[in-house]
């Protein structure tokens, strides 16, 4: 999304350097921190059984082409039940440290939900998709921010929060659509569900602008409703 | 097989009760199809080129496009291919009775409500995704029509489900053992088990969104009810409907790899336990799809869990295709690099899906592009490869003759090139935060979407390629031989067919005959007519919401469409009560000793069902602050009366059940007769007690209800129920003319006894209805 | 046609053919069976809808939830003939306690992540 995009990717596209190009920028928020490492550590992990994968079919196909000569060796019995079992117990083994590295952030969220400490903050989404936020002030008040319109009927709302402070966004739909609250570069995604309200609470680390998308189809505005952070 | 006059005779192709021929028919429904939604796949990837508009003006435009696309994709193109190969290969490799499936009409009638589900969904322009959320869906013009299709489609789907499991449990020859089956047999047999558990949820979740729409009630209402429970309803359905197109799909491949590698399939009996595995896992991995909504801590973490534990099987799977080719002689043709492409994307598509079953990762990805990707891996990449590779594979057995190579390779490398290219640019996409469904985007994504759409154009191409090979194919000369036309040392070795089995050990000649039947086609299309005076009433009527068929007159419109179904339903009762009793009988008389599955299957679906009504019903009834008390608002007395009418009813059609098998024919039409009475009667009783209770006011859907939630699912559970009882009256009545026509005896009463089970089923919902509704 | 794969089937042994008609004996007195059953279901109502007017409690709710089950059993086992099938758990397994398992798993989870006011 920045300019200085998290996500270094070559134009070569080959899967196999494009997984080893991606490289998450840590710190955006207090929640990022885990996530990054948890996404390499996956993206190693996939990139092990993708390769493991394609060349083994790589090298069954050339060596066990019609037009190479040659003995062929098939698996005896035993050795056919115990290699059944041996693919079995990998894929379970792969499965179990996907689930181990994974688990210990379960619950993150969670908890910056049951805190629900911080500032108030309420996210508004519209029957007429715009994002609506609601800032408490110096003052003591509210500013109620509205987006502005450019010419291809984008919808930008924008507002400013203190780096390094904790937040308590409260998620609210005054419509009836269902929208979804999604900053990409502090990988957060909340949906705004009519009826009731999510909430999480966040502090924000790093001074910058950060781009605020719906993510939850929400009908004909859904791609126009948008939103800038900035945080200083 | 295919004698080329088949496509030639209308009346052939409407008619035919041919599980083979009913294959060729989905496979062309299914091309055409896919010809539909593949253009509106390049319309959405030309309209993303630039964030400008291009082809689509309006937003609105391009959320129909990807609303028909995805749908259509699904429903009408991947499911139907499914059921095509189920057609053409089940009966073979199991060996069946007559070449065929076990209820040849109702095949028929399966295969027919597809292209009018097709109609109805490429004309219902419904701007909503193919997930349809409320209260979108709830507000949008033209989801009545567009349920209308996915409600037809899912009960194609359904008979045929039903009809391959009957196939392979009952129609299967004695001498085919299950563990030496081939692998499609056991796919078409879990994905059909999937289909008859799943799909009556779904339903249920899409009558619910058309009875919001227009007779406001208020299941999903965000300030009386909860939106979010119409989400855990549809994926309850539609995840395992992912399962539903690849089980098959596993299958066919299965038998490509070991064939072109001239080995068997490795591990042949982890294959079948991790199918099933998947079958089974499948049903609880639903809510994966909403770990962004805010969901309960518990349950994700039971979803996640459920999740991972169900890729192992699908690990398995790959591994033990990867160890099939060990030690072969690969021979790459067509079908060959269909299916390793198969591997390769369905691991991308697992390995992707891994990331958005990890919540924290799941916060970023979920719903943007790397969704998209995943699983366009799955099913574009993964479940459609697979079906082309089955395509080229069975077709020189289909046509006689072989496909052109040369068109059928550059087919593959565009399809493979084109998918890697495109989905690869979807990940992309996903991880830089690109949402889904965005008619216009942020110019920063503008390169990886160009990259996307480069691909779609090469997938488009290779379709072209696809068409001149088959079109080549069918000009080319015959094959003399169909043993072995890959020339692979062995070829489609099915089990020896039922009729030569016979002929060997018995000596005897049974005739493979397939009997036309124009009125089963006409059943299907008669079906149209209710539906559409249901569309007349919701889009112009008086309950109108959307503006679809506004034109339409909905009070006029309707009752002709109804008048003229009770009209074609009248000639119907009276053509088929006086048909020959051998034609009517829906099983063979060699079945008969047998328990009759077929119903109880079907009941099985029906269980699903009303557990999904009736549980989601109480689920709101739990979760309400104010709940009236039922003995103030309804009738207790009246309505016990009314479950004591349908008690003696069901003692009485038992009764008449026994005296057909005594062969007392009098008073088995007497009882036959007092039941359908009685069945009137407890009709009767509830349109006068829905009359009183509108006039009344505490239970009524007015605006201003006193009761909105407990009359919304008061009219759910009991309408569904009597509408039961209607059908049920409706076979009854069609029972009781055969019946004083002599159509049943002593010794042939099947369908009286298929009725009865139904009849006392109703009763058994009703009784639970009853206390669950007006008692407690 | 029919005829033909009849005999021919017939020949291959009992796995087609064996029959899961009730026996000689309990024929006769299907009528009363039935009678019976119908009785102790009207019965069964009744007392159903005299306890739905005793004052809510959980008590009730049991009784009545137990009585609904119990003529649904009834109507299953006798007039479906579940009770006279070869392999009568087998039918009830698979008819009704895997679709209800099924169903169970999602109203569970509808009910466990309800969201929402639900009020009025």
């Amino acid at each position: 999304m920045r300019k200085n995009s998290k996500y270094k990717l070559t134009l070569l596209g080959s899967l196999f350097t494009l997984l080893m190009g991606i490289q998450l920028v840590s710190g955006r928020s207090n929640l990022s921190d885990s996530y990054d490492r948890l996404f390499n550590i996956v993206t190693w992990i996939s990139i092990v059984v993708l390769l493991f994968v394609s060349v083994l079919m790589a090298r069954f196909v050339l060596k066990y082409r019609e037009e190479v000569e040659g003995a062929r060796s098939p698996i005896g019995h035993t050795m056919a039940k115990k290699l059944e079992a041996g693919w079995t117990a990998l894929a379970i083994f792969i499965i179990l440290v996907l689930m181990a590295v994974s688990y210990p952030t379960l619950s993150d969220l969670d908890d910056t939900v049951a805190a629900g400490t911080g500032e108030k903050l309420i996210i508004e989404g519209t029957a007429n998709w715009e994002w609506v936020f609601h800032v408490q002030n110096s003052t003591g008040g509210v500013d109620v921010i509205r987006p502005v319109v450019d010419s291809n009927n984008v919808k930008t709302t924008t507002m400013t929060l203190e780096v390094n402070k904790e937040y308590n966004f409260i998620f609210w739909a005054s419509g009836s659509w269902i929208h979804s609250f999604f900053v990409p570069d502090l990988n957060i995604k909340m949906d705004v569900n009519p009826g009731t309200n999510n909430s999480i609470s966040l502090t924000i680390l790093e001074p910058g602008n950060y781009v605020v998308l719906c993510a939850e189809f929400c009908g004909a505005g859904h791609s126009q409703m948008r939103g800038v952070i900035i945080v200083e | 097989m295919n004698d080329g006059n088949f496509f030639r005779s209308p009346k052939r192709m409407l008619g035919t009760t041919n599980a083979a021929e009913l294959g060729l028919l989905y496979f062309a429904t299914a091309f055409i199809n896919l010809l539909i939604a593949g253009t509106y796949a390049l319309l959405i990837r030309t309209e993303l080129w630039t964030p400008d508009p291009i082809y689509f003006d309006t937003a609105k435009d391009y959320n129909v496009a990807f609303t028909i696309h995805g749908t259509g994709m699904i429903f009408l193109v991947v499911v139907p291919l499914g059921a095509g190969f189920g057609n053409y290969l089940v009966p073979k490799m199991v060996a069946a009775d007559n070449n065929d499936m076990y209820w040849p009409k109702w095949n028929n009638v399966a295969f027919w409500m597809l292209p009018i589900a097709s109609v109805f969904i490429w004309f219902s322009q419904a701007p909503i995704g193919w997930t349809a959320y409320p209260p979108l869906s709830i507000l949008m013009p033209g989801v009545d029509m567009w349920i209308v299709g996915l409600v037809f489609a899912g009960t194609s789907s359904s008979i045929g489900a039903i009809n391959f499991v009957l196939t392979i449990w009952k129609g299967r020859a004695p001498y085919v053992k299950w563990m030496s089956m081939d692998l499609f047999v056991w796919g078409t047999l879990f994905t059909s088990f999937l289909v008859i558990i799943a799909t009556p949820v779904l339903t249920a979740a899409l009558v619910m969104i058309l009875l919001d729409r227009n007779f406001n009630t208020v299941f999903f209402s965000e300030s009386l009810s909860n939106p979010i429970l119409y989400q855990h309803v549809f994926w309850f359905y539609s995840h395992p409907a992912v399962y539903i197109m690849v089980l098959p799909a596993f299958g066919l491949i299965s038998t490509v790899i070991a064939k072109f590698s001239r080995t068997q399939v490795f591990g042949y009996s982890s294959m079948v336990i991790a199918m099933a595995g998947i079958a089974i896992l499948s049903v609880s991995v639903w809510a994966h799809h909403m770990y962004t909504t805010g969901i309960d801590p518990f349950v994700r973490i039971f979803f996640t869990s459920m999740t991972f534990v169900i890729a192992i099987p699908s690990g398995i799977k790959v591994f033990n295709w990867l160890t099939t080719m060990y030690a072969g002689r690969i021979k790459l043709r067509a079908p060959m690099l269909f299916a390793l492409a198969f591997i390769v994307m369905f691991t991308m598509g697992g390995i992707t899906g891994v990331y958005i079953n990890i919540i924290a990762l799941d916060l970023n990805l979920h719903d943007t592009y790397w969704v998209v990707g995943h699983f366009h891996f799955i099913v574009a990449a993964g479940t459609l490869v697979a079906m082309f590779a089955s395509f080229y594979y069975y077709f020189p057995e289909i046509t006689g003759k072989m496909y052109d190579e040369k068109m059928a390779k550059l087919h593959f490398w565009f399809w493979f090139g084109g998918n890697f290219i495109t989905f690869v640019a979807f990940q992309v996409l996903g991880m830089e935060g690109m949402p889904r469904r965005y008619y216009t985007y942020p110019e920063e994504f503008q390169l990886w979407h160009q990259i996307a759409t480069i691909g779609a154009y090469l997938m488009g191409i290779s379709i072209i390629f696809m068409a001149i090979s088959i079109h080549r194919g069918l000009k080319s000369e015959k094959l003399e031989s169909l043993d072995d036309p890959f020339e692979l040392g062995s070829g489609y070795d099915y089990p020896e067919p039922f009729a030569d089995y016979i002929k060997r050990e018995h000596g005897e000649d049974l005739v493979i005959e397939h009997k036309l039947s124009i009125w089963a086609p006409a059943g299907a299309f008669s079906l149209v007519l209710p539906f559409l005076g249901l569309l007349a009433f919701t889009e112009g009527g008086p309950f109108a919401r959307g503006k679809a068929l506004e034109s339409f007159s909905g009070s006029l419109g309707g009752n002709i469409f109804i008048v003229l179904f009770l009209v074609y339903l009248g000639f119907f009762f009276q053509k088929e009560s006086s048909a020959h009793i051998g034609e009517l009988n829906p099983v063979d008389k060699y079945r008969e000793g047998e328990r009759h599955w077929e119903i109880w299957v079907f009941l099985a679906s029906e269980v699903i069902f009303f557990t999904a009504v009736i549980g989601v019903s109480q689920a709101i009834k739990w979760n309400s602050l104010t709940w009236p008390d039922t003995n103030d608002v309804l009738s207790v007395p009246y309505t016990a009366v009314l479950t004591f009418v349908l008690i003696i009813s069901s003692f009485t059609m038992a009764t008449s059940l026994e005296h057909v098998k005594n062969g007392d024919m009098e008073k088995f039409k007497k009882y036959l007769l007092f039941t359908i009475i009685l069945g009137l009667v407890f009709l009767t009783g509830q349109i006068i007690e829905y009359a009183q209770l509108a006039g009344e006011g505490d239970v009524t859907l007015a605006d201003n209800a006193t009761y909105p939630l407990f009359s919304s699912i008061f009219y759910l559970q009991t309408g569904f129920h009597g509408l039961h009882v209607l059908v049920g009256v409706l076979f009854l009545g069609f029972v009781y003319l055969r019946a004083r026509k002599g159509g049943y005896s002593k010794d042939n009463h099947t369908y009286v006894e298929l009725i009865g089970l139904y009849w006392h089923f109703v009763d058994l919902v009703w009784i639970i209805l009853f206390t669950v509704v007006y008692l407690i | 046609m029919d005829n033909s794969i009849h005999s021919g089937l017939s020949d291959l042994g009992g796995n087609y053919m064996s029959k899961i008609e009730i026996n000689e004996d309990t024929e006769h007195n299907m009528f009363g069976i039935y009678k019976n059953t119908f009785l102790a279901l009207t019965i069964m109502t009744i007392v159903e809808v005299a306890a739905s007017y005793l004052p809510d409690g959980a008590y009730v709710t049991v009784i009545l939830l137990l009585l609904a089950v119990a003529k649904a059993a009834l109507v299953g086992a006798v007039f479906m003939h579940i009770k006279y099938d070869k392999t009568p758990w087998l039918l009830t397994l698979s008819v009704f306690v895997v679709p209800l398992a099924a169903g169970s798993i999602l109203i569970f989870n509808v009910w466990k992540d309800w969201r929402g006011v639900a009020g009025a």
